[in-house]
């Protein structure tokens, strides 16, 4: 049986850091669906937010995190976030990223939304994607064992330990049993429960569904963010870069709406913020050309910056919608775009619940990000916690025995894979994910209220019973892409039912989760984590203590 | 509209070699390949197997061959692929076939992981300089070389490769001339000497036919990369055995051979002028040129006055 004691599920720039750190000290391996340089990571355009400048402090960095979450990120945690993350950025300088640059040859930081520093450190727009190349370059150079394109679909757990995992090996076809003695998850998002989103296809949310069946609690699921500014009709994400150089909002009269929504930073607002505020324009008819979309207008920024600043958004818009954003406006819409919420960990990326647990990155609620993450704020997450994460799961493994792995567990795995490798008629797959995209989409958006959240729900449960007799058409056991879809629409589903769920439960407004029948924030009541269980009878809801350190809850105006 | 597409499909547990299959299908406007792909398997067969991953031209997955050209099949309109009637998607070439449309790139990655493709850091950390200092201009000539995303089309599309497996590559080669000119890189010039010095004339073999660079998704200069890299090992002294070894007979007798008395009767029976041995002509030409400067240094300190070789005609 393949045998690691650091076993981590995922190589985008969280994973990619743990294993780096990790594979120093003790036997780790790398497990991931995708080749490392395919993760999502790469999606990634804006910049990496830290208190680089003489002039800046990670205080106020501190503070704009807090704030941009609503209160709800626990303080002491982005307190640890903001501190380290300098450091964090001058490790991926010297390990060779080709940052952009100012005159005196220092760094260069670009403004962001919900910040009052220019804090984003940034290479052109593609910032993520020359993270993810240089992390990958560390992996080879400190030899990390990578398994690629191993599709792992299970967490193994017994008596609340970690165990292992199950894993579909791809170009063989095998499913292996895998042990550890720690498993790092590093799974990513779930954007793909939703019809408009900047998430790529592998976004499939494995990482929560696995943990949350294992018996690990998932934290704040409710609070999903949708980036404002999605390519019309495609949801690819076009960066919060282009406001950051000074791009404009227009709706369908021309003006720049975002002066009344945000009159301080205008534009630059937080994302949950102005995504709100460009759906209110589509509902009362200022949208452009009556279709859900307004305007992001670069044209006065000038064809040179264009082309320095924002050379992948030029190409998008060329590609996708057949214009040239130098010369015309690019219709956005707002796109289903990060999860707040996820496996709960503490600031090493260790699970409370379940020993030998750990996580990081977008997968993970440490929570930092509160209800509402800022620009920028992701890509140091997945350093700052990667590390963190891949040093405390070699210590935790240091002079530990291996558990013994319960046979029976795999066994049911391999039998749930037959189940459905063996049906022949049933329900067809790309019909089940086309109408949950769809029910995300129109009910669990950026507004949200009782009613839609009740039918959401009710939508997903009928889905969840169609799927158990869905239909793999293709039989053969070697690259079964048709088989991993069914897995990770089973994923989704799980997803997708508890984020319409805990939107249901949650009744206030606060940060990316907006209630029309509850409009205010309610720190009363709701200035708590939401945690969810699996029970036997479904989920079962507990509230969990927020972290206040050194901000009073305040009104967020910008 | 409606569109005719033809796929070539091979299941590695029932076929013994790839065939094509005719599918109809609606093509709504906008509709990239990779939508009409999903499109298929959704709806017609969900065995029909390709990677795929963010579908906005950035994670590399999903180079493939359409109407013969690799490229990435998710930023690429049906409309504009589809050509008389016809739109045929095969998997990318020079590589062995997994299934359908998915190759093993191991031959690839192994190319790639060969050039130690990581900085070999110059300057370590302290606390008064915690990073490098970097100029604008140097970010420029770095950006398009680190913008390769591994999709291979550039190996798919190569003429070199197609013939001879050794040659390293344009993606590899271009990443270890990334790393060749950052200031950040211990190791600089030595990556293109250590290359050019490689068993199986790894960078040598490139026939400049540019289909890497034309067809790179992400319009990486692996032409100039590549060019960049010769001239780095060649003025190190590291030419290409043949540039070398052709300079060093030029410089001796003006011919890459001996020029007989018989050859030169032939020729002027031809009405060819003769070849001679005066070499005063050519070095000069070396000289003006710097080819014997790059190629062989060595023959310009204190090099003897050009004398006529035997055989000479002169």
């Amino acid at each position: 049986m393949i045998t690691h004691d650091v076993v981590i599920v995922g190589a985008g720039l969280a994973g990619m850091r743990a294993a780096i750190e990790s594979a120093k000290v003790a036997d780790t391996a790398v497990f991931t669906k995708v080749h490392p340089v395919r993760s999502h990571s790469g999606g990634a355009q804006g910049g990496i937010n830290a208190a680089i400048n003489p002039k800046d402090s990670w205080k106020d960095h501190w503070f704009d995190t807090v704030k941009g979450g609503d209160f709800l990120g626990d303080q002491d945690k982005a307190q640890v976030f903001t501190e380290e993350a300098p450091e964090r950025i001058y490790e991926l300088e010297r390990w060779g990223v080709v940052f952009s640059r100012t005159s005196d040859g220092s760094i260069a930081q670009r403004p962001f939304g919900g910040m009052n520093f220019h804090r984003c450190c940034y290479a052109s727009d593609k910032t993520g994607f020359l993270l993810l190349q240089t992390l990958y370059e560390q992996v080879l150079r400190h030899r990390v064992r990578v398994y690629e394109e191993w599709v792992v679909t299970k967490l193994i757990v017994e008596e609340g330990s970690v165990r292992g995992v199950v894993a579909y090996e791809l170009t063989t076809g095998k499913i292996h049993a895998i042990r550890a003695k720690a498993v790092v998850l590093a799974t990513g998002g779930t954007g793909r429960m939703y019809r408009v989103t900047s998430n790529a296809h592998a976004c499939t949310g494995d990482g929560r569904a696995m943990a949350y069946r294992a018996g690990s609690p998932l934290e704040d699921v409710e609070f999903v963010q949708f980036h404002p500014t999605g390519l019309y009709g495609h949801g690819i994400l076009v960066t919060e870069g282009c406001r950051g150089e000074g791009g404009f909002l227009l709706n369908g009269e021309g003006e720049r709406f975002m002066m009344t929504y945000a009159p301080t930073k205008i534009e630059l607002g937080p994302r949950d913020l102005v995504s709100r505020s460009i759906w209110t324009e589509i509902r009362e008819g200022r949208g452009v050309r009556g279709e859900q979309a307004v305007y992001l207008d670069l044209r006065h920024l000038g064809k040179e910056r264009i082309m320095d600043r924002l050379p992948q958004v030029h190409s998008l818009c060329r590609d996708y919608l057949g214009i040239d954003c130098i010369k015309d406006p690019i219709p956005i819409q707002p796109t289903a775009h990060y999860f707040m919420g996820g496996v709960p960990v503490d600031v090493w990326g260790a699970s409370t619940y379940l020993q030998g647990l750990f996580a990081a990155g977008e997968v993970s609620c440490i929570s930092i990000h509160g209800a509402n993450r800022l620009g920028g704020n992701s890509l140091l997450d997945t350093q700052v916690f990667g590390r963190r994460a891949g040093i405390a799961a070699a210590r935790f493994v240091q002079g530990r025995e291996l558990l013994g792995f319960p046979n029976g567990q795999y066994d049911q795995e391999v039998a749930r894979i037959q189940t459905l490798m063996e049906r022949t008629t049933g329900t067809n797959i790309g019909e089940l994910r086309t109408e949950l995209q769809r029910t995300l989409t129109d009910l669990v958006g950026v507004f949200r209220n009782g009613p839609d959240l009740q039918r959401a729900v009710l939508a997903i449960e009928a889905l969840q019973r169609k799927a158990q007799d869905m239909v793999v058409m293709d039989k053969s056991m070697i690259f079964n892409t048709d088989l991993v879809g069914a897995l990770e629409l089973q994923n989704l589903l799980l997803g997708a039912e508890l984020i319409a769920k805990g939107a249901l439960r949650r009744t206030e407004s606060r940060g990316a989760h907006f209630r029309t029948d509850f409009l205010k924030r309610d720190d009363d009541n709701w200035l708590r984590h939401s945690l969810v269980f699996a029970g036997s009878d479904g989920p079962l809801w507990k509230d969990g203590e927020v972290t206040l350190t050194e901000f009073k809850p305040s009104e967020r105006k910008y | 509209m409606e569109a005719t597409c033809t796929i070539q499909r091979f299941n590695p547990e029932t076929d013994e070699r790839p065939h094509y299959v005719d599918y109809r299908i609606d093509v709504p406007d906008g509709t990239t390949i990779l939508d009409l792909l999903h499109a298929i398997k959704d709806q017609q067969d969900g065995s029909l197997t390709f990677r795929r991953s963010c579908r906005s031209a950035i994670c590399g997955s999903c180079a493939m061959k359409v109407n013969g050209v690799t490229i990435m099949v998710c930023k690429t309109q049906v409309q504009d692929a589809y050509i008389k009637g016809k739109l045929v998607i095969e998997p990318m070439g020079n590589f062995t076939i997994i299934k359908d449309l998915v190759v093993d790139l191991r031959f690839f990655w192994d190319k790639i992981h060969a050039v130690r493709p990581y900085l070999a850091e110059r300057y370590s950390a302290d606390a008064a300089k915690p990073y490098n200092r970097m100029t604008p201009e140097v970010v420029d000539s770095l950006k398009s070389l680190a913008d390769c995303m591994f999709c291979g089309a550039c190996y798919s599309d190569c003429e070199a490769i197609r013939v001879n497996r050794n040659f390293t590559g344009p993606a590899a080669l271009t990443k270890a001339y990334r790393f060749a000119i950052d200031p950040r890189d211990r190791m600089g010039t030595d990556r293109a000497i250590e290359l050019a010095d490689s068993e199986g004339d790894g960078m040598w073999l490139c026939v400049i036919c540019q289909n890497c660079q034309d067809h790179c998704p992400q319009g990486v200069r692996t032409i100039e990369a590549m060019d960049g890299l010769k001239n780095l090992a060649t003025m190190s002294g590291q030419g290409a055995q043949g540039f070398t070894a052709a300079v060093d007979l030029l410089w001796k007798q003006a011919n890459l051979y001996e020029v007989g008395e018989f050859e030169n009767k032939m020729r002027t029976k031809r009405g060819l002028p003769e070849r001679t041995h005066n070499n005063a002509d050519m070095r000069r030409i070396l000289k003006l040129t710097g080819l014997v400067q790059a190629a062989k240094p060595a023959l310009l300190e204190g090099a003897p006055a050009p004398t006529t070789p035997k055989g000479g005609d002169s």
